[in-house]
């Protein structure tokens, strides 16, 4: 399934996908439909939510605030 | 063999019928509901030495290439205006998308590596995709990247039908030309001719 990780800002965008780089994240522009602005997100592949949930406290931890969603843009958690 | 190409957008009715009439298949025709298709196709024709008859049918026109003398411009450039298809306007087909950096913009250069990366994903997203995506100067480290998504995202772009060409001459500069994963190798007269052949260049 497909996942998407939205950061409240650009650094912690791009440093996350560093940080992922063992799941090959898609870089891509947040949808029209999370926010307005054009920020960045991460796309990734995950098994279930359990395992994307888990991805992402691992990200945020070391990243700040983020925000998980199943893709497109249904809400899964704000982490 | 007829092609519906009805509702399609550009550049696919050129890029069907090019496959076909690659393939050998000369006698064809394809169905058309706008009048760029129909002058992009009067183009592939006069280009492949078919020749080209247009006509008006319901919701459109068909072009029926065959094997043949094809028509001289002149010749066809009278032949659309009978059918009222203005010949003057736009005379561009689709556009073109010229990357000539491998960034987006100027400034922080990681911040334009990434956006480069975003606006190529997005592009291959999009329903409207490029006629040409051009490579020049450092631009053509994106088709030589060992970045999965650029790679991706530019093959996503020639299945739509974007035909991607890179400077041989930068990827010989750059000493990267074995390093090439996607496009096709080209040069100063054909990057050039498809940014003339364009109805619009975008330069990112």
């Amino acid at each position: 399934m497909s996942y998407l990780l939205v950061f409240d800002s650009t650094h912690a965008a791009m440093a996350a996908q560093s940080t992922l780089a063992s799941i090959k994240p898609r870089l891509i522009p947040t949808p029209r439909a999370i926010t307005a602005d054009c920020g960045m997100a991460l796309r990734f592949e995950a098994e279930s939510d359990q395992e994307a949930i888990s991805l992402a406290q691992s990200v945020s931890e070391a990243k700040g605030q983020a925000h998980l969603y199943l893709w497109p843009d249904s809400l899964l958690r704000d982490l | 063999m007829i092609i519906d190409a009805f509702g399609k957008p550009c550049p696919m009715p050129l890029v069907l019928a090019k496959k076909e009439i690659d393939a050998g298949n000369t006698n064809l025709a394809v169905k058309v509901d706008n009048e760029t298709a129909v002058k992009n196709l009067t183009r592939l024709g006069s280009k492949t030495g078919l020749g080209i008859n247009v006509e008006k049918i319901d919701g459109g026109y068909q072009v029926t290439f065959s094997e043949g003398e094809g028509l001289t411009a002149e010749e066809q450039a009278r032949a659309l205006e009978t059918l009222g298809v203005d010949t003057q306007a736009s005379i561009g087909s689709g556009y073109a998308v010229f990357i000539g950096k491998d960034q987006v913009g100027a400034g922080d250069e990681t911040l334009g590596q990434n956006l480069m990366k975003m606006a190529l994903y997005t592009l291959s997203e999009s329903d409207q995709v490029p006629a040409s995506l051009l490579f020049m100067n450092a631009g053509v480290k994106l088709p030589a990247s060992n970045e999965e998504q650029i790679i991706e995202s530019i093959n996503a772009l020639i299945d739509k039908g974007t035909m991607v060409l890179v400077c041989g001459t930068c990827l010989d500069y750059y000493k990267i030309k074995d390093q090439l994963k996607v496009g096709d190798i080209s040069n100063m007269y054909d990057i050039l001719e498809r940014m003339q052949e364009a109805s619009k260049v975008i330069t990112l």
